[in-house]
């Protein structure tokens, strides 16, 4: 019963993670068509978009949680394996198990601190400069992006337990 | 305990971590996390995770990397890369040696759109590799060449390396980005000289294709011009300072979806693809990148960077001998770690130490990525060759490494020619005008 609740829970994390990239795609025109139509605007009628700056900013952050969630679901992240590769199978399962589960100690951390971070910036009413938009919300999707990644390592580091997965 | 005894304390397990194939971005959070809060208490040491993960993803500046990556993956998916090849091979194909010569271009101009060194390798490689079997060409000049060539996407803008190496060291990515261009060159003609002259000593290595008319070599540049026009769009525009590298990125992106609506190569899998390729790198940067600014944080704090001044100062050697000495610990780092990272860690404490010598910064930043580069295929370990012994699984690594290492030389000369003339670097940025 435990199992199969586990793989459902997986099952809808890992579907998160191939998911965001359509937030990624979506933001990413957005800011592209953005850029286009404000570098137009500056050359041509001299007269520039003044948000952009602060609207790319925003953009980014969706754009860059969006993907370290989908690559936490797809693959590992950059390491150095050229010395591990020469040690014996069962001590690279034991540390791919325990840095699995570190890493998503720290990425728990990070999305923790980022709710802490975003109630701190809501109640001093923190806002952009230009366009006056509350920060918080923003902080949210980091702190969201950063705790379904460490739940997904966590999955990672429950497959590697159990001797799942590439070593 | 004293802040430089921490400093050093989380150095040692910052590298002990790192070699037990920890992932680097979580080795330095971690690190970086503890040593900040040993310093300054638990609560600030939290708070910046918080922080750094918001303030990097939000930076204006780094901006340039998703898009710049979205850019090069979305080329590739538009089939740009095997057009070059494709050109390049009508062309010079039918010399001996003439398909790695053509790889070799075709690295050097995809280098232009694309800012990754796998990625280059592994676009033009997929095309050339067999190409290069079906006319006999043997393995060892094969995959000696794209294990080479795939570096020249670090060298020619847009580099990632280069974006990364201007962040930390807070120096301006588009006069970096500029001042690899004729390195690049130099690199990818000296790549070609070495073909020619290998083959020319042995010339079993390669069996010429037989030559394309005229008639089919004019006909082939129409399925260059699209990646010309993205080059100078987005180069031209860095350069002559018409938009920021960000805004440039932003117009890459923009031209190459255009070049794929007109070549009519725009199709649902070959963008959801290059999106997809494209969310994969950057999740895998930026959880570095994030990484290395907690890291970052520690190490400032831990007043590691100024001790280091202090000692190098007190050894009294030469600046030429500190350079050459900075020079060796970059091979000998290239030969296990990612060039990001290296530059990661090491560019916001060595580089502050050589221009403090006199260096010039932009100089120097073009000296150390290439001597990284070299690192990546140099044998025993060469990190680049491990990973393209992976990917090659019928090629042993042995034969990769005696492969590169004639292309190793060219790089060792390249290397010498930037050193005797620091204008082949400087020229163009000194001319740029502000963006």
């Amino acid at each position: 019963m435990l199992s199969r609740i586990g793989s459902f829970i997986s099952k809808i994390l890992f579907q998160i993670g191939n998911r965001s990239i359509v937030a990624m795609g979506a933001v990413m025109i957005f800011v592209v068509l953005m850029v286009v139509v404000d570098v137009t605007l500056r050359r041509v009628f001299n007269n520039p978009l003044s948000f952009s700056f602060e609207v790319m900013g925003f953009g980014l952050v969706i754009m860059v949680w969006s993907s370290i969630l989908y690559s936490t679901a797809r693959e590992r992240h950059i390491s150095v394996d050229v010395l591990v590769a020469r040690f014996p199978e069962k001590v690279r399962l034991i540390l791919r198990c325990a840095f699995d589960f570190v890493s998503a100690v720290i990425l728990l951390l990070i999305g923790w601190q980022s709710i802490i971070y975003a109630m701190q910036q809501h109640d001093m009413n923190a806002i952009s400069m230009i366009l006056d938009v509350p920060l918080y919300p923003f902080i949210y999707i980091v702190a969201f992006g950063a705790i379904l990644g460490g739940l997904m390592l966590f999955v990672h580091f429950v497959n590697s337990l159990r001797g799942k997965g590439e070593i | 305990m004293s802040l430089a005894l921490i400093g050093v304390i989380g150095l040692c397990m910052f590298f002990v971590l790192l070699f037990l194939n920890m992932p680097i971005g979580i080795v330095m959070a971690l690190v970086g996390l503890v040593g900040f809060s040993l310093i300054r208490g638990w609560g600030a040491g939290l708070s910046v995770l918080s922080v750094q993960a918001f303030r990097t993803a939000s930076d204006f500046n780094l901006g340039v990397i998703p898009l710049f990556i979205a850019m090069g993956f979305l080329a590739m998916r538009f089939g740009l890369s095997s057009d070059l090849f494709y050109v390049m091979n009508k062309w010079i194909g039918h010399l001996r040696g003439g398909l790695a010569m053509a790889a070799t271009l075709a690295c050097a101009i995809f280098g232009a759109i694309c800012g990754d060194a796998v990625a280059t390798a592994a676009a033009v490689g997929t095309i050339a590799l067999p190409e290069m079997r079906k006319y006999k060409y043997k393995d060892i000049l094969s995959t000696g060449i794209l294990a080479s060539a795939g570096n020249l996407g670090l060298l020619i803008p847009p580099s990632l390396a280069f974006v990364i190496y201007a962040i930390v060291t807070e120096q301006s990515i588009g006069q970096l980005f500029i001042a690899g261009v004729f390195p690049g060159i130099l690199l990818a003609t000296l790549f070609i000289i070495t073909i020619m002259i290998w083959c020319k000593i042995n010339p079993s290595l390669a069996t010429p294709s037989p030559p394309a008319t005229w008639g089919e070599r004019v006909k082939s540049i129409r399925y260059i011009l699209g990646s010309f026009l993205l080059i100078v769009l987005v180069l031209g525009g860095i350069y002559g300072g018409v938009f920021t590298p960000t805004e440039a990125a932003a117009i890459g992106v923009f031209g190459a979806l255009l070049i794929g609506l007109i070549f009519k190569r725009l199709t649902w899998p070959a963008f959801a693809g290059g999106i997809k390729d494209s969310a994969a790198l950057t999740g895998k940067l930026f959880l570095l990148i994030i990484g290395a600014m907690i890291f970052m944080r520690f190490i400032t704090v831990s007043e590691i960077p100024l001790h280091l001044s202090e000692v190098i100062a007190a050894l009294e050697l030469s600046r030429f001998t500190i350079l050459a000495i900075t020079l060796v610990i970059y091979i000998i780092l290239g030969f296990v770690v990612d060039i990001i990272p290296i530059v990661l860690i090491t560019a916001p404490v060595l580089h502050p130490v050589l221009v403090g010598m006199g260096y010039d910064p932009i100089w120097i930043s073009v000296l150390i990525v290439i001597t990284i580069l070299m690192g990546g295929i140099t044998p025993p370990v060469g990190i680049v060759v491990f990973a393209l012994s992976g990917v090659i699984k019928d090629v042993s690594m042995y034969t990769i490494f005696k492969g590169v290492l004639p292309f190793l030389i060219s790089m060792i000369v390249c290397l010498a020619f930037l050193i005797a003339f620091p204008d082949i670097v400087l020229f163009l940025p000194e001319l740029m005008k502000p963006g």
